[in-house]
């Protein structure tokens, strides 16, 4: 029996994400928002778990309450239970301070044996929140797992697999460990239309509601004020203007693309 | 409490040789470090480094401070984590920057969270403002936007940066430095490195390529050797994918541009099968010179492009090696 904990991102679909550049603000007004995307292979890899080794799968958001949406979807998936850290205190946070959080509602569940990450965000993108959680709670953490190789009961030993840049590693560790994976690691199931219907009309058993009072957290270690960074300001990015000329294909058409690649002295 | 002071920069080492990230960071450190006006100092660990001790003086620091054992042979974040911590406590740099390789953006937040003090991802940019504090610019929401970040009060403020962002200083070996030999004790650690397998790939990396051939999932597999061919028309050239090839095992890793892969900026980037989807394009958006290729008019990745081509590849990729092998 192994205890999973998976944390998602409720995030804009940042596809659809605008920049008003008057206000200096971003536009969310009518973005639809989604579970982080390698969120949901986080999920998919914890119930794969379940179903290898048996246990519970604990899925965890940090967010406004719109985020209840997301975590319906996950218990759709097959997640047992879903806990929405919700608090106008937790608001402002960075990644160190949401780390915080997120670890100190994690060790309120008890149990823990693995918690799994998406590898970053689309939104923020930082990916820090595993490396984070895992130094808070003084276990081991990898980011970037490709596949877990072994998970030994007795023993309590993991080993995995990851790539990086020039090869692979195997690690091994005792449990409990955090680690956190991309898009692409596995396909994530579809949710099942009637466990949708079950965390609807009775969410209340599928789904808890947290707020600062129900986990053991410093003050001065959350939302804004146990946040090291401030963001300052944010302008639209400079795009570098393209000469985007498109034709449809014709022999001539290579021709003039040769000569524009001499004429921009890229030939 | 000593003051934080001075600018420092993490060297990551694999099997004694330097990334060049971590070079290429030496340069921004600098350039702080003299407005700061305070020391540029480098970190580095491994096992038999004597030999490159002396690089990042070379890149313009003033001073490395270096740990060379056995057990440091391979990374392994636990144990680097807590070497880095203890240089950091000892040390006290008010920056210290570290390279956004796939071990620096793990090692980066986990000895930030030790430390409980702020760090900022992926900077494309860095300044200093009146307080004297780091301005760390990052483009996050897939680059369309640029965050100006302060750690205002917190020390270390810890950076990282992809690869590829900044140039690299030029090599000076004339460049005169301090060397400092450390030794930290650490705790044996809970994470075990059982293997590690280098990849076999010796092909011309993509990040140092000059002109990239970029492949989709447009493209059938039995088509690669296509891409191949037009690469071999250029000079230090490579061959890029999208993620979804990799994920599908038909790619290696390191042939990924993208948000969750590599930062290129080759003087030419040829995209073909590829739809210019924002993760994609957060990879290759400060290319010299953008041609596309796809069969769907209104694929995105035609507003990203200097040169649009809407057609099919099995028909224009052969045509285009005729064309360019006569003109070039
Ligand atoms: C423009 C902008 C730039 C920012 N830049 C920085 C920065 O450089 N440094 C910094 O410290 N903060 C930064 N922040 C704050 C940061 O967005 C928040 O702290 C955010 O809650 C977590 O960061 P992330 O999205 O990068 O998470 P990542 O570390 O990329 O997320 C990795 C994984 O952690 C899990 N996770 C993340 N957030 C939650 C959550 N709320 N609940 C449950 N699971 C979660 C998910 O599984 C996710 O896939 C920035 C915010 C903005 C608006
Ligand atoms: C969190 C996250 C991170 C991601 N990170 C990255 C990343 O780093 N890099 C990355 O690339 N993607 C990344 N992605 C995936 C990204 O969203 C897209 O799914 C991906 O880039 C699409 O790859 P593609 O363009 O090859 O395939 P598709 O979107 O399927 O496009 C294929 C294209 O080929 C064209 N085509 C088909 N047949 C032909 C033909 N015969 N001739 C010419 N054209 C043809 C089609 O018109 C189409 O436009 C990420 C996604 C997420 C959610």
């Amino acid at each position: 029996m192994l205890n999973m904990v998976v944390g998602v991102k409720w995030v804009p679909d940042t596809a659809d994400v605008k920049f008003d550049p008057a206000k200096g603000t971003l536009i969310r007004e009518g973005v639809e928002s989604i579970i982080n995307p390698p969120d949901l292979n986080a999920i998919e890899l914890a119930l794969s778990i379940k179903e290898k080794y048996g246990g519970k799968v604990y899925v965890i958001s940090m967010s406004p309450p719109a985020a209840l949406k997301g975590l319906k979807i996950a218990i759709a998936m097959g997640a047992d239970k879903a806990i929405l850290l919700t608090d106008r205190r937790f608001a402002g946070a960075d990644t160190l301070a949401t780390s915080y959080t997120l670890a100190m509602a994690i060790r309120k569940i008890g149990s823990y044996d693995i918690i799994i990450f998406g590898e970053e965000t689309i939104d923020s993108a930082t990916g820090h929140v595993g490396p984070e959680v895992g130094e808070i709670l003084g276990i081991s953490h990898v980011s970037y797992i490709k596949r877990i190789l072994n998970i030994d009961l007795t023993s309590k030993i993991i080993e995995l697999e990851r790539e990086v840049e020039n090869g692979v590693e195997v690690y091994k560790s005792k449990l409990p460990i955090v680690v956190s994976v991309g898009v692409g690691v596995n396909n994530p199931r579809y949710p099942i239309p009637i466990r949708r219907l079950h965390a609807e009309i009775e969410t209340d058993k599928y789904i808890e509601i947290w707020g600062l009072s129900n986990i053991d957290a410093e003050l001065d270690r959350i939302g804004l004020q146990g946040s090291p960074t401030r963001v300052i300001k944010i302008i639209a990015a400079p795009t570098v203007q393209r000469r985007m000329e498109v034709f449809q294909y014709s022999k001539e058409v290579l021709n003039l693309m040769v000569k524009r690649l001499r004429e921009c002295e890229v030939l | 409490m000593v003051e934080f002071s001075g600018v420092c920069v993490y060297i990551e080492q694999r099997r004694g040789i330097i990334q060049e990230a971590s070079l290429q960071l030496l340069g921004e450190g600098r350039r702080l470090a003299d407005k700061l006006n305070v020391n540029l100092m480098a970190f580095m660990i491994g096992y038999d480094i004597n030999s490159i001790i002396n690089e990042p003086i070379y890149y313009g620091a003033d001073r490395v401070v270096y740990i060379d054992d056995e057990i440091y042979r391979y990374y392994n974040v636990e144990v680097y984590t807590q070497v880095l911590v203890e240089l950091l406590l000892k040390y006290r740099p008010e920056i210290f920057l570290v390279a956004g390789t796939k071990y620096g953006r793990e090692l980066a937040p986990s000895i930030a969270a030790r430390l409980e003090t702020g760090i900022t991802a992926d900077c494309t940019g860095f300044d200093i403002d009146e307080s004297r504090n780091l301005v760390q610019i990052r483009p996050p929401f897939g680059g369309r936007v640029l965050a100006y970040i302060i750690t205002p009060i917190k020390r270390p403020q810890i950076a990282t940066a992809r690869p590829n962002v900044f140039p690299a200083p030029k090599r000076n070996i004339d460049r005169k430095g301090e060397v400092i030999c450390e030794n930290v004790s650490i705790k044996k650690p809970r994470l075990e490195l059982v293997e590690f397998k280098e990849s076999g790939d010796k092909e011309l990396p993509i990040e140092k390529a000059e002109v990239i051939i970029a492949i989709g999932r447009g493209l059938s597999k039995s088509d690669y050797h296509l891409a191949y061919e037009l690469c071999k028309v250029f000079s230090n050239s490579a061959v890029g994918c999208s993620r979804p090839l990799v994920d599908q095992g038909l790619m290696p890793r390191s042939k990924q541009v993208g948000q969750t892969g590599k930062t290129v900026r080759p003087k030419l980037y040829i995209a073909i099968g590829i739809s210019g989807a924002v993760q994609h394009i957060a990879g290759m958006k400060d290319s010299r010179y953008v041609i596309a290729i796809n069969k769907d008019p209104n694929a995105e990745i035609f507003k990203f492009c200097d040169f649009g081509i809407v057609g099919d590849y099995k028909e224009i990729i052969p045509e285009l090696i005729k064309v360019l092998r006569s003109k070039h």
